[in-house]
């Protein structure tokens, strides 16, 4: 039995085009296009398609938290995100809100029936752009706890202090900042250390290398 | 009909002593009537103003030469009263009340009421510095007729009361007023009032011998006593009058004696005497030239011949009052005798003559009941007319008012500042210091305010430019993207397998090519709008741009945040994102640094962003006014916050300090 697909997209050109796409492989068959969500949420009721083409830039209304919606009223619908959105935080917000697959609006025909294919049978599929978004965002993460945190110079003048048994007041009057200013200094820097106390924190920074 | 007479009567005497009481505004009262003797008194009097004179002289003079004007011509009074003031407030206001009471009466003559009411306050003005009760009776009493004609009976009466009251031992002055109060009184309705004052005026007058006004006082008593057919008081009055008219033969007197007289008889049937009566009195009428009471005893005439029994002569009497009534078409005699005639001729058979007078007749009584419609008319419309000098009068006394309170407080002002002058000049150091403090403080102000309409004028620009910006990255990315990626999609659909091999590898290059233009346009519509701005929060599109920026430069470029980030605006965020991209891009193109940290912080007090590097550094003087700088000077100053920036060789430090609720 062929695939049914309903295809939610604000740009009709684009609809037309995916549908003409998917119109020529005959295992899939579009059973539906809308430009307006509420048209769509309207039709769901009524007949759901395998798998859901779903833009995220809609009219009035928000492809991530229609995402979620969907997903969780029915959760047996696949959904394939479709979008001209390249960044990390999309991605990983529409498959967190149970999106099955990531594409671009500018896929090649192959990837998106492979990717209708896919969820079809219940798979993820990400394409190969997509991962590296993916995989690039998570290189450009901070490092690890154990490695050596990033001080600015200010809370590294703090640590000294700190180190030297100064109080949160005479710090402040050294720097010219207020009390708050240092102790907001100080929590940072048992964050970023990931220490609990001052004592883990002198420990960690000795470790480091940062004081001596 | 007998009433009629009296009523007529009534008529003429109303009139004569109203055109009296005017003329006593004038101070002195001249009954002289040989205009050329006055002429020439003005003119040898002029020729003595000519000479070299003292002022108060010249007063005197001038005051004469008004009055003798006072029969002749009312511009003329004025003009020479005009000249009396002039001269009197040179000299100390020397019968300056009376210029001005002359000059009050003047404007009444000539209906300007306000004029006139402004004179007679002047007047009254100069009598407060120089008291004269009897020329204040004149200016009471000259106001009380000018209330008469304002209709206003309360303030009329009140006035008359007031000019008594300064001249009420003088007979001689008091008299008159006495009797103008006495006709205000039964015109009014007050006829108990009006007689009990008609009765002082006699009496006073006949005291100090003022004739004309005993005279009128009398002749009005008399025809008051025959309608109210009290005959014996009639004979007391009239034995008063005859004897008026026979001591100095004031024609008037004669005139009213006779006419009276003749009503009488009339009453009493007795129509010869009647009749001699009333010949003799038209007799004095045809003397003095009085049209109206030559028609009005003739008429009188023509009734008792008919009443004796002579209709033949009474008819030709009429045709001798009809030949008077050509010259002198009086409606309201004509209205009284046609009919009468028209009934003698009647029953003398003349019936053609009677259709015609009767004819006559019917045509006044028309036109008698016209002008007696327009007369209401036009005396509702004198009502109207009053009422708005009236409302005129009392917007020019309030604005008196409101200038005399002016002038009061600028008095007090004046008094004050005499007072302060001297604590003034003691302060006037301190003041000096104060002032100077004031100016820093303006100049604070003004800095303040300027920087403040800096801000606006960022906000707008900010928001404006970041509008655009938006505009056009959605026209780039959803517009341009989407017809890019509906081509590609077109281009794909195509079956591949029917085509050769060489267009095969061409659709393929064209795919290529479009899959990079839509990456391109992507990149620069991100780069314009950040969509994870726009979708998330400022957190999100940093890291967003970092990771970006990262991945595309061999720069390391940390991330980190701490605290709960407190509700920015999209213009907030965005100007702080515009920040972290502007330095960024800065330190990738010109620090030449290994490393970068960009740390933004939120506490309680405020939020605060950090970017290090660990680049060259630069000279913060020379390169502050950098265009990069400046955008970034200029968005922190729109968030309402602090930059500050070291810079040394071992890298720089941007740090930017927005306060909580900014």
């Amino acid at each position: 039995m062929a695939i049914s697909v309903g295809i939610l997209d604000d740009h009709e050109m684009i609809l037309e085009g995916l549908a003409t796409m998917l119109s020529q492989t005959e295992e899939i068959e579009v059973t539906g296009c809308w430009t307006h969500h509420a048209n769509c949420l309207e039709a769901l009721e009524k007949q759901r398609p395998n798998v859901l083409l779903l833009d995220i830039n809609l009219k009035n209304a928000n492809g991530i938290e229609l995402c979620a919606e969907l997903s969780n009223t029915y959760p047996d619908l696949q959904i394939v995100a479709v979008s001209n959105y390249n960044e990390s935080s999309f991605i990983k917000n529409m498959l967190r809100n149970g999106a099955k697959s990531y594409l671009l609006k500018n896929t090649s025909k192959e990837e998106l029936i492979t990717a209708i294919r896919k969820v079809h049978s219940g798979e993820r599929y990400l394409p190969r752009t997509v991962e590296n978004i993916l995989l690039e965002d998570s290189l450009g993460t901070p490092k690890p706890k154990t490695s050596i945190p990033k001080l600015t110079r200010r809370e590294k003048e703090v640590l000294q202090f700190i180190s030297e048994e100064y109080t949160n007041g005479e710090i402040a009057d050294k720097l010219f900042v207020s009390i708050k200013t240092v102790e907001s200094h100080r929590t940072n820097l048992l964050s970023k250390f990931g220490v609990k106390n001052t004592a883990g924190l002198i420990k960690s920074a000795m470790n480091a290398g940062l004081i001596s | 009909m007998k009433g009629l007479y009296f009523y007529s009567m009534l008529q003429t005497n109303l009139k004569k002593p109203h055109l009296f009481s005017k003329l006593l505004v004038f101070v002195l009262l001249l009954f002289n009537t040989n205009l050329s003797a006055q002429k020439k008194q003005i003119d040898s009097l002029k020729q003595l103003l000519l000479l070299e004179i003292s002022d108060s002289a010249k007063v005197d003079n001038l005051m004469s030469i008004s009055r003798l004007y006072q029969s002749i011509n009312i511009d003329s009074v004025l003009k020479y009263s005009k000249k009396t003031a002039v001269f009197s407030e040179s000299t100390n206001g020397y019968r300056l009340a009376e210029a001005y009471n002359n000059m009050g009466a003047c404007h009444f003559y000539q209906a300007n009421l306000d004029s006139a009411n402004y004179y007679y306050q002047g007047a009254l003005d100069a009598l407060d510095k120089n008291n004269d009760s009897i020329i204040k009776s004149f200016v009471y009493c000259n106001m009380a007729l000018m209330y008469g004609n304002l209709l206003d009976k309360e303030k009329e009466i009140a006035y008359y009361l007031k000019a008594i009251s300064q001249v009420e031992s003088n007979d001689k002055e008091v008299c008159t007023i006495y009797y103008n109060l006495s006709r205000t009184y039964m015109n009014s309705g007050f006829e108990e009032k009006g007689l009990e004052y008609l009765i002082k005026a006699y009496e006073s007058s006949k005291k100090s011998k003022t004739e004309i006004v005993f005279d009128y006082a009398t002749s009005n008593l008399a025809s008051y006593a025959l309608d109210n057919s009290d005959i014996e008081m009639f004979h007391e009055y009239m034995q008063r009058v005859d004897s008026l008219c026979a001591l100095d033969g004031n024609p008037s007197s004669c005139y009213s004696l006779n006419y009276l007289n003749g009503s009488y008889h009339a009453e009493q049937r007795q129509f010869e005497n009647a009749l001699e009566n009333y010949r003799k009195a038209n007799t004095i009428a045809k003397e003095m030239s009085f049209v109206e009471d030559i028609m009005e005893t003739t008429a009188m005439i023509a009734r008792m011949e008919y009443a004796l029994g002579k209709k033949r002569k009474a008819v030709k009497t009429f045709a001798v009052f009809d030949s008077l009534y050509q010259f002198h078409p009086d409606p309201t005699l004509g209205m009284k005798n046609f009919n009468l005639w028209a009934e003698y001729e009647a029953s003398l058979g003349n019936y053609n003559t009677a259709y015609n007078v009767r004819l006559k007749w019917e045509a006044l009584k028309d036109s008698v009941l016209a002008k007696e419609k327009r007369e209401i008319l036009i005396d509702s419309e004198k009502k109207y007319e009053t009422e708005k000098k009236e409302r005129a009068i009392a917007e020019q006394q309030v604005t008196i008012k409101e200038q005399e309170l002016d002038l009061a407080q600028k008095q007090r002002q004046i008094a004050i500042w005499v007072g302060l002058g001297g604590i003034l000049a003691l302060l006037l150091g301190a003041s000096f210091w104060t002032n100077k403090e004031r100016q820093k403080r303006k100049e604070q102000e003004i800095v303040s305010l300027k920087s403040r309409q800096e801000v606006v004028r960022l906000e707008a620009l900010v928001s404006g430019e970041e509008k655009e910006r938006v505009r056009l990255a959605q026209d780039l990315h959803d517009g341009i993207n989407g017809d890019l990626s509906v081509i590609k999609f077109k281009i794909d659909g195509v079956d591949k397998r029917k085509l050769p091999k060489v267009t095969h590898e061409g659709l393929d290059q064209a795919l290529k090519m479009l899959d990079n233009a839509i990456d391109q346009v992507r990149r620069i519509s991100h780069n314009l709008a950040p969509p994870s701005l726009q979708n998330f929060n400022l957190t999100e599109a940093i890291k967003q741009y970092a990771s970006k920026m990262q991945s595309t430069h061999s720069v390391q470029i940390d991330f980190e945040t701490f605290g709960d980030m407190p509700h920015f605006s999209s213009d907030q965020a965005t100007a702080l994102y515009r920040i972290v991209q502007e330095l960024l891009n800065n330190i990738i193109k010109h620090a030449e640094a290994k490393e970068t940290l960009i740390q933004l912080n939120h506490t309680e007090e405020h939020t605060e962003l950090v970017i290090e590097d660990d680049g060259k550094g630069f000279d913060t003087k020379i390169s502050k006014n950098g265009i990069g700088l400046q955008n970034i000077a200029s968005r922190v100053a729109f968030l309402k916050g602090n930059l500050n920036i070291e810079s040394s060789g071992e890298g720089s430090t941007f740090t930017i300090t927005l306060p909580k609720n900014s």
